[in-house]
């Protein structure tokens, strides 16, 4: 095979600078709040507020990151969070592949209806249900438990989550369900021999956004939780900003701590998701 | 090592999707250890008729009785019955070891024993050496081998195949084919076979079911169907046939300016008369023969417009009356003639290789 040495256009160079000076200028424009997070949370609380603003702290130190575990009891915050958010990405992405298998699966009447209203509750607003959901939990006594929580982001969570699974469970031929039953399987082995291994990927991208969703959330474990060892990362963040003061570094540092489990959770299932979220994009 | 097949008999199966009716009346005896095919073009109700007797899909109205009891409402995980899908269907999350396992597993047979009669089924289907491979690590013939092996390890009662080798080239379908039909004399179990490839069904059934808008419009050996199709439609879809209309007239057929002699056309009483031939069945005149070999009125000089050569035959297209026809030609007739394009050759109709109808099939594309 002859070689031929690539050519080079102007044009291409032109148009590939072009396009990795946009890439930086937005990678940047994404990095410099992390920047400025990182920079003040190893800052003094002096030199946070000092005029002007410092990139590189004059005196290093990690006492915010002390802090936030010795004095904000940031390990229940971390413990909260990560069962809230743990259970609530197993229990909709469970639930959601039972229904989204059902949906795919089974021609009832009403299904049709029943699909879009699963989509429809998703346009409620979370402010419009925060208010009932602090009603119903408290009358049953699940107000400022993680159970309440769990099960009110199970309602953000669920229909979507639904609509996520249905979707990776319509690429699953029909015809593999139906192998399996003349097999001798019944549904529910069908459902988690068969199907659950064969949509893995799309199952990982449900799980993922449930998490994130349920980690990320201020404004449910707010409304619903108020005593100190039910209360998560986010509404801790939240809590070091004081009436008269703003503790910066420590605010600073409880975020980045708050914002990594989500970090390195995607860092390691980025390859599952893309694929999950891309599955039956193409033809196979 | 086989079960032993039952007959299979379906009474009266009717299929209504709403307004379409997909299976009508369909009555049918199949005889344990029988290979029948269902054949028809895409739409005829066969794969409906193949999900009924799996219990994928219930029967509008009648009955499909296995072993003299009615298994309408006995559900597809009980029927015993094997199938082999187009596609494949093998779970790719498991081996090929695990797939063939699978429904032994599910019968809860003891793991000694499924690795007996897995290692069995790989032998069969010659796949011993890919027990550990993923299905997307195969071919496409060895992954239908593997569905083959998957469908025949639970010793079904009654093996159905859905277009099984429609998926596969031509040469590995062939093959496959083989395959099949030694599978099923070795281990004399009832296989049912939907295809559209007649060519596929003659090669392997015992009995073809040519089925056209729901209904079996004849059934019989796959000779019988061939040399005796019932009607024009059926001359058409099995095999090939050129179409003659014509009118009757003194005792002939005429077609354009030709008059065809035909046998038993003193049975039809309708004055327009359709006609059907098989390429083969129309001879090349010996010019050395004598005369008296040939009625003249079937002897026609045509203009060869296209040459085929299809290996055992050589198709040549010609138009007789402003209808393009084919005849085939052994490959001694076409050395012996040197056939060129343009070139005139004088071809035999024979009598008695026209098949008369009533009405004319024929294709809308």
């Amino acid at each position: 095979m002859r070689m031929e040495a690539a050519k080079i256009r102007p044009g291409d160079v032109i148009a590939k600078t072009l396009i990795w000076v946009f890439l930086i200028l937005v990678c940047i424009y994404c990095l410099i709040p992390f920047a400025w997070m990182l920079s003040t949370s190893l800052k003094t609380e002096a030199e946070a507020f000092r005029m002007p603003p410092t990139w590189i702290p004059l005196k290093l130190t990690v006492d915010s990151y002390i802090g936030i575990w010795v004095r904000k009891n940031f390990g229940i915050y971390f413990f909260n969070s990560t069962v809230i958010s743990l259970a609530t990405a197993a229990l909709s992405t469970f639930f959601g592949a039972l229904a989204g298998y059902g949906f795919s699966r089974f021609f009832f009447k009403g299904r049709r209806f029943l699909i879009g209203f699963f989509l429809a509750t998703q346009m409620l607003p979370g402010v419009l249900l925060v208010g009932p959901y602090f009603k119903i939990l408290s009358k049953v006594g699940l107000y400022d438990t993680r159970t309440g929580l769990i099960i009110a982001f199970l309602t953000i969570c669920l229909p979507f989550s639904t609509w996520m699974m249905k979707g990776f469970i319509d690429k699953v031929p029909d015809e593999l369900d139906q192998s399996a039953m003349v097999d001798g399987c019944s549904r529910l082995g069908i459902f988690f021999k068969i199907v659950l291994p064969i949509v893995a990927p799309g199952m990982v991208a449900t799980i993922l956004f449930a998490f994130l969703l349920a980690w990320g959330d201020l404004l449910w474990a707010l409304c619903l939780t108020s005593s100190e060892p039910m209360i998560t990362v986010t509404l801790g963040i939240a809590r070091t900003v004081g009436e008269f003061r703003i503790i910066w570094p420590m605010l600073m540092a409880g975020s980045l701590v708050g914002g990594m489990p989500a970090i390195i959770l995607y860092v390691f299932l980025q390859r599952l998701l893309v694929q999950g979220l891309t599955a039956g994009a193409v033809k196979e | 090592m086989q079960t032993a097949s039952k007959k299979l008999v379906l009474e009266n199966i009717s299929k209504h999707f709403g307004s379409l009716v997909a299976v009508k009346d369909v009555d049918l005896v199949i005889e344990p250890g029988e290979f029948i095919c269902f054949l028809g073009p895409s739409g005829c109700g066969k794969t409906t008729l193949l999900r009924i007797i799996t219990g994928f899909e219930q029967q509008s109205t009648g009955d499909v009785i296995y072993d003299g009891k009615v298994i309408n409402d006995v559900i597809p995980q009980k029927r015993d019955f094997g199938i082999v899908f187009q596609s494949y269907a093998l779970f790719p999350n498991m081996t090929v070891h695990q797939n063939i396992a699978f429904g032994l597993k599910m019968r809860k047979m003891p793991s000694t024993l499924i690795d007996e009669r897995v290692n069995e089924i790989l032998k069969l289907v010659g796949l011993s050496e890919w027990a550990t491979h993923y299905p997307s690590q195969l071919s496409g013939g060895q992954q239908q081998r593997v569905a083959l092996g998957r469908a025949l390890a639970i010793k079904p009662k009654v093996l159905l195949l859905d277009e099984p080798l429609s998926a596969l080239d031509a040469k590995i379908r062939i093959r496959l084919r083989t395959v099949i039909k030694k599978l099923q004399e070795e281990l004399g179990i009832t296989m049912i076979y939907v295809t559209h490839d007649q060519e596929e069904a003659l090669a392997l059934a015992d009995r073809v079911a040519i089925m056209r808008e729901g209904e079996i419009r004849q059934i019989g050996s796959p000779f019988e169907v061939y040399k005796k199709p019932k009607t024009s439609f059926i001359a058409e879809f099995v095999g090939t046939s050129n179409f003659i209309t014509g009118k009757k007239s003194n005792g002939k057929v005429k077609f354009g300016q030709l008059e065809f002699s035909v046998a038993n056309l003193e049975q039809v009483d309708r004055e327009t008369v359709y006609l059907a031939i098989r390429p083969e069945n129309i001879e090349l005149v010996d010019e050395t023969a004598s005369a008296d070999d040939y009625l003249p009125s079937n002897v026609v000089e045509v203009e060869a417009e296209v040459i085929n050569f299809l290996g055992a035959v050589v198709r040549v297209t010609f138009i007789l009356e402003g209808e393009e026809m084919i005849v085939d030609l052994t490959e001694k007739e076409y050395e012996k003639i040197k056939l060129k394009r343009r070139d005139k050759l004088k071809l035999y109709f024979p009598p008695a290789a026209f098949h008369i109808y009533g009405e004319l099939f024929r294709k809308l594309i």
